[in-house]
């Protein structure tokens, strides 16, 4: 049973859910029963919907000044750019916002801030892909999804506490607890709604902005293959589930992209404009501490890129970080493997040279550490490395 | 903040007064490995191989000594994600999917800054700890390392730090003081320097 407890921590967290809605078929209208929000709106102040946009602006000005927010040029104009592209007249009311966070989340107020972490974009394989989120925040925002969310939550609980009384009065043992249970499924089912609806919408809104509609599957389709490989299964609750099973998302997203004629010329400038932050998005995520999942998203990253020398630095700092078994040799070969591709950072000659060096392999370890010096002239560490090309 | 440490930092973090007592100007003895002398007196407080110390409270400055760090040990226990799987998922290979973050006694100091690095990155929920400048340095008349930091936790508060620290009879020893960037890391840095300069390794019995 749902304790009271949980119940309020439900309530809680699907409020705050509500109020930034996050990466969801519908295609027979509206589920949320209100008008899509016009270009240009505000709320009456005396609205209950004004209380959510004023913690949504209060929200906002944390993350515009956070020391988290990424500020590099190429990347956020480009979300802002596409941003625009895909919501249309919205465009003038809209910031954006991309923060450093390695988790993979992307998320919309009904202020029209919204935010997209750095995890979810170094999982996009294009820009359509990125283009399928932006559209499916895009979406929740014209939806109004975060008021609709906040009213059904009151009326639920408003709902749970009557039954409850009435269930209690009537003899009925755990009447509060049954109810609070059915208030819990009535939330979740109807975020689950919302979701759906922005999946439809989202992709409707990003295929009509000239991106591929198959992007959108594609993009659950990798979620999914990256979530398999941690060896975990998706938790899905019927009562506690604020977003449908990602199996179902994609397989209703593949309907709707196939009614679609799909797009051989969608721009693509996602590679070249993530190029500047992405060794720290790959540092970050290596930092996340999961070593299978982190493994196939660098493998699904490689495939096809022309300058994967990061990718494998990293993915031999994920064998070294773990220390197991042949973790070592491994990391060593992806090391070597960096140095001799596009794209390596200087630290890939450092680390065949730390592991040469503790392979007793001296000579080799210090033609590498020169080799890295010779790359990153100005590198931090250069005394320490100076201390090994003397002899350690 | 820093919800997630269970560890003392977490508790120190969100309490600011957990098991502290007073730290006396003078000699201390940490564990009986290691000796040093403050100039100042801290409020200080310990949990096994970690001694954490602050003037005005852990947000704003502290300055921690992990003691002895054992080969194939953590700096805290907080990321020993081994240690918490249950036996028969581990018989069954199912592990679940998370790096433990372990000092070697074979690891160079660019690797031991990494694990630092590293374990405080998860120790504060994800907000990346980042380092620079590694150079050698003497610590207790031993051959060691010294390395700058930096990060933001949640809280928004940037600091910076710097760490120093030695492998002596294969055991990690690690001191680092940090401190709001704005002002506190800077009040007393030459305080926690005079402190650094002081350490001595008590020799084997």
């Amino acid at each position: 049973m749902i304790s009271r407890r949980t119940f309020t921590a439900g309530l809680g967290g699907a409020l705050v859910a509500g109020l930034a809605g996050c990466v969801t078929s519908h295609d027979t209208g509206p589920v949320t029963g209100i008008v899509d929000l016009p270009a240009g709106y505000r709320p009456d102040l005396n609205s209950d919907e004004a209380g959510i946009w004023l913690q949504a602006d209060k929200a906002e000005a944390a993350m515009r000044n956070s020391a988290n927010r990424i500020r590099d040029e190429a990347i956020t104009s480009l979300v802002a750019d596409m941003t625009c592209r895909i919501v249309g007249n919205h465009c003038p009311h809209l910031r954006t916002y991309v923060l450093r966070v390695a988790e993979p989340n992307a998320m919309a107020s009904p202020n029209g801030s919204f935010q997209y972490w750095s995890g979810i974009l170094l999982r996009m394989q294009s820009e359509s892909h990125l283009a399928a989120i932006i559209g499916h925040e895009c979406a929740h925002y014209i939806r109004r999804h975060s008021l609709v969310q906040m009213r059904n939550v009151r009326n639920q609980a408003d709902l749970a506490l009557f039954l409850g009384m009435g269930l209690t009065m009537a003899g009925a043992a755990n009447g509060m607890d049954l109810a609070n249970m059915i208030a819990m499924g009535g939330i979740s089912s109807f975020s689950r709604e919302h979701e759906y609806e922005a999946d439809a919408l989202g992709l409707k809104l990003m295929a009509d902005a000239g991106y591929d509609p198959m992007a959108a599957p594609s993009v659950w389709n990798r979620f999914i293959k990256i979530r398999d490989a941690g060896g975990e299964k998706e938790k899905f609750d019927f009562f506690l589930s604020t977003h449908p099973p990602d199996g179902e998302r994609e397989k209703e997203l593949t309907r709707l992209a196939e009614l679609r004629r799909a797009r051989a010329s969608a721009p693509d400038r996602l590679r070249a404009a993530l190029a500047p932050i992405r060794p720290m998005l790959l540092a970050d995520e290596v930092n996340r501490g999961t070593f299978k999942r982190s493994q196939k998203l660098f493998d699904l990253m490689q495939d096809g890129d022309s300058a994967p020398g990061d990718i494998l630095f990293y993915k031999g700092e994920l064998h070294r970080r773990r220390g197991k078994d042949d973790d070592d040799m491994i990391a060593l070969s992806f090391y070597h493997e960096a140095c001799e591709a596009a794209g390596a950072p200087p630290e890939a000659f450092r680390m065949v040279g730390l592991i040469r060096w503790r392979r007793g392999e001296k000579d080799k370890a210090r033609e590498y550490f020169r080799r890295y010096l010779h790359v990153k002239p100005d590198a931090g560490d250069r005394d320490m490395i100076g201390k090994y090309l003397a002899g350690a | 903040m820093m919800k997630r440490l269970l560890s003392l930092l977490a508790v120190l973090a969100l309490t600011g007064c957990a098991g502290f007592q007073l730290v006396p100007a003078g000699k201390v003895e940490l564990q009986g490995q290691v000796e040093l002398e403050t100039p100042l007196a801290w409020n200080g407080t310990v949990d096994s191989d970690i001694f954490l110390w602050t003037l005005d409270g852990p947000a704003l400055q502290q300055m921690i000594f992990h003691v002895g760090i054992k080969d194939d040990k953590t700096l805290f226990d907080e990321v020993n994600h081994e240690a918490k799987e249950h036996w028969l998922m581990k018989l069954a290979g199912k592990e679940r999917d998370l790096v433990t973050l372990k000092f070697k006694k074979s690891m160079t100091e660019f690797e031991i800054m990494d694990l630092f690095t590293a374990t405080y990155t998860a120790i504060y929920e994800g907000q990346s700890v980042t380092a620079d400048k590694l150079a050698p340095a003497v610590v207790g008349g031993q051959p060691g390392f010294r390395f700058e930091y930096s990060y933001a936790a949640k809280d928004e508060v940037r600091r910076r730090g710097f760490a120093t620290g030695a492998v002596v009879d294969d055991k990690l020893y690690i001191v680092h003081y940090q401190g709001s960037s704005i002002y506190h890391f800077d009040r007393n840095l030459a305080d926690a320097e005079r402190i650094v300069a002081s350490i001595k390794f008590k020799k084997k019995a």
